[in-house]
């Protein structure tokens, strides 16, 4: 059986001390420039190093987005930046413009050099293409489906990267440049504004309105593997790779944990049917939107879009997150409201989920409280358990 | 003005601009190219090359290919080898790798919309042995010259014609209009904006493409731009519109102040807030 890698999105250090403590074995992100998401906060190169300190400590592995699609003033600083990086050690580099391999190579700069979906590679002459180039792994475009997939694995022998959770784009990657056009913002660059999910009226060739109420829109659902994880580990992807570097620090644990124990009980043939349909429920729950596997196993229709207004409800389950343990009591950081007599669950990279009911609520000044609501509140809760540091505490799932 | 390519609307239309001071015409090919107006299979090229002597003809083959197309676009290129063609216009890497087996790269230009935006990389392409470019309207004058001056790639580029700013592979028109009960009846419709602009959307076997809201127009621009070959792209714009357009670039006349896109004006992207989001 062939190493399998989960990798994780986190984009920012604490993101990737997350993803890495709750069973990541890989977290990609992007630093201060170069990388397209050039409004996240992202990181400097010294919290790069940090970093790669951290995961390495832990065998674990860090990949540093460089993936722009570069204009000629771009490129200044690149290649002092790529040295910088090397010297971190970070585990490689995602790209989508070919200079910076032409730069690495040139430059004699040693860091292994991952493909981006961004270049829509869906099909095993342009993987070898890159292959050809010593690149030694490629994202491939989320419009491949399965078979074409596993052809690509058999025809190439390369490295690839699948996504198995996250938004999408309704366009091919690279191929759409609509936030340019209407907002001046380049999305190969960082700056998409995100069109796709903006409403418009259609309008036929002859520009008569089509009366509607639901608004044309190229919106489409999020990815979502969890029904295909044994298949896709059968035909022989290396790396599962989970969308979301804006994200936040519970929701990266949650998809992270959830795939991750997905993986082990496929791995170690523990998966049971109760087990399978919790780890969905978790999935749904944690997604702010509706999820589904779009090319892999069929033709995207209809379905696999959204045409009423795409409801992104605010997640309000992440209740608290522990940050120390004492002589019974979990001393929390509120997040979201809760009171005397909840049902919560503990989520630990540590142990198997579990239950409490919410007995005791204590202040910092020692009162006992019937709630709390007030978020990054500090509060001791009553536990039956040792619990630790970066634990999180959310709304019971059934 | 011997430099002028010209997408056609169809073949009556290549008949109607054989007289005309042009270097020739871009004729993409059915199944493994996107966008354009109608397509001819590669026996259908050939014939039409028959009948073509004074005129370049260069093909495009300009689509993401999936497996299943490789077989016959390996088809496609041996057949091409033996075609007097002038150039084939590629998006994909695997045209590429095949091209590559039947020492066909000096043909090649590589044509990535908005990809392909600097020296370097104009200079990486170069290092692999292309000598030609389809560059992109996404970037600047001054960018454009710059990777003229400093690379000597031959440049293609799109100066007059509507713009492909969005490309798919699902049938976004046909999701919708079944969505909501309509039928179908064309492949063109429009995106109507709350500014009420109108963006052309085109749905074909392949996917669907999103166009800017304008024509874009750089003959004004002609003289300043460091481009070997000047396109002109007849889709979705009235035939006796373009026809007239095309004499004014074959004449170097002016016009009145016209759309010229991203050619004097650099997009951003690091914003503050939400600067140019929907609700900002």
């Amino acid at each position: 059986m062939h190493k399998i890698e989960l990798l994780s999105p986190a984009g920012s250090l604490e993101k990737i001390k997350v993803a890495l403590d709750y069973g990541a074995d890989a977290v990609y992100f992007g630093g201060r420039n170069y990388s397209l998401r050039a409004n996240a906060k992202n990181l400097d190169i010294d919290e790069i190093k940090e970093a790669c300190d951290y995961a390495h400590k832990k065998n674990k592995k860090v990949y540093v987005t460089v993936n722009i699609i570069f204009h000629n003033k771009d490129t200044e600083g690149l290649i002092d930046y790529l040295q910088k990086l090397e010297r971190a050690k970070v585990d490689a580099i995602i790209v989508a413009d070919p200079l910076v391999i032409k730069l690495v190579k040139e430059n004699n700069i040693k860091i292994p050099i991952h493909i981006s979906t961004q270049t829509s590679t869906a099909n095993y002459e342009s993987v070898l293409f890159w292959k050809d180039l010593g690149v030694e792994r490629v994202v491939l475009a989320r419009e491949t489906g399965r078979n074409e997939i596993k052809e690509i694995i058999d025809k190439t022998g390369v490295d690839l990267e699948c996504f198995i959770h996250g938004a999408m784009c309704s366009s091919y990657s690279g191929r759409c440049v609509l936030s340019n056009y209407f907002t001046k913002r380049d999305a190969n660059r960082g700056g998409c504004a995100q069109i796709c999910r903006w409403n418009f009226t259609l309008c036929d060739k002859s520009k008569l309105e089509i009366e509607s109420k639901t608004k044309f829109t190229m919106s489409c659902k999020d990815l979502s593997m969890v029904h295909n994880i044994n298949d896709m580990i059968d035909i022989g992807i290396t790396s599962f790779k989970i969308e979301g570097r804006m994200r936040s620090i519970y929701y990266v644990a949650t998809v992270v944990n959830t795939y991750r124990r997905l993986i082990d009980d496929i791995l170690n043939n523990n998966l049971t049917k109760e087990k399978e349909e919790r780890y969905i429920r978790i999935l749904d729950r944690v997604a702010n939107r509706d999820s589904i596997s779009q090319f892999y196993n069929k033709f995207p229709g209809k379905f696999e879009q959204y045409y009423t207004e795409r409801q992104e409800d605010s997640n309000q389950d992440f209740l608290g997150l522990v940050n120390a343990y004492e002589d019974g009591y979990a001393i929390i950081s509120v997040k979201n409201y809760f009171k005397k007599g909840d049902s919560v669950e503990f989520m630990s990279p540590h142990y198997e989920e579990y239950s409490e009911v919410i007995k005791e609520i204590i202040d910092e000044e020692g009162n006992i409280r019937d709630i709390a609501n007030h978020p990054e509140e500090i509060l001791k809760i009553k536990v039956n358990r040792e619990v630790y540091p970066g634990d999180m505490i959310h709304v019971k799932i059934r | 003005m011997n430099n002028i390519l010209v997408v056609p609307k169809s073949i009556n239309h290549i008949k109607e601009l054989l007289d005309k001071d042009i270097y020739g015409f871009i004729i993409p090919i059915k199944d493994y190219s996107i966008g354009y107006s109608f397509y001819l299979t590669i026996d259908e090229l050939e014939d039409l090359l028959k009948k073509i002597d004074n005129k370049k003809i260069i093909v495009s083959l300009n689509k993401i290919m999936h497996n299943s197309d490789l077989e016959g676009l390996e088809h496609i290129l041996k057949r091409i080898k033996d075609l007097n063609i002038d150039k084939l216009l590629y998006y994909d890497n695997s045209v590429y790798n095949i091209a590559k087996r039947y020492n066909l790269l000096d043909k090649l230009v590589i044509y990535e919309d908005h990809l392909n935006t600097s020296v370097l990389s104009h200079l990486f392409y170069h290092d692999i042995g292309i000598n030609s470019s389809y560059i992109s309207n996404d970037i600047t004058m001054n960018e454009i010259n710059d990777i003229k001056d400093k690379t000597n790639m031959t440049l293609y580029m799109t100066v007059y014609g509507y713009l492909p700013i969005f490309l798919s592979r699902r049938y976004l028109l046909t999701n919708y209009l079944e969505y909501i009960n309509h039928k179908k009846n064309d492949d063109i419709y429009y995106l109507k904006d709350d500014k009420d602009e109108y963006y052309p959307i085109y749905e074909e076997e392949y996917g669907t493409t999103i166009y800017t809201k304008k024509i874009v127009n750089l003959l004004n621009k002609i003289g300043e731009l460091k481009i070997d070959y000047l396109v002109l792209n007849s889709f979705n714009i009235p035939l006796d519109t373009f026809n007239s357009m095309l004499d004014k670039f074959i004449h170097g006349e002016h016009i009145e102040e016209e759309y010229i896109g991203f050619l004097e004006e650099e997009t951003i992207y690091k914003v503050k807030g939400n600067e140019g989001g929907k609700n900002a």
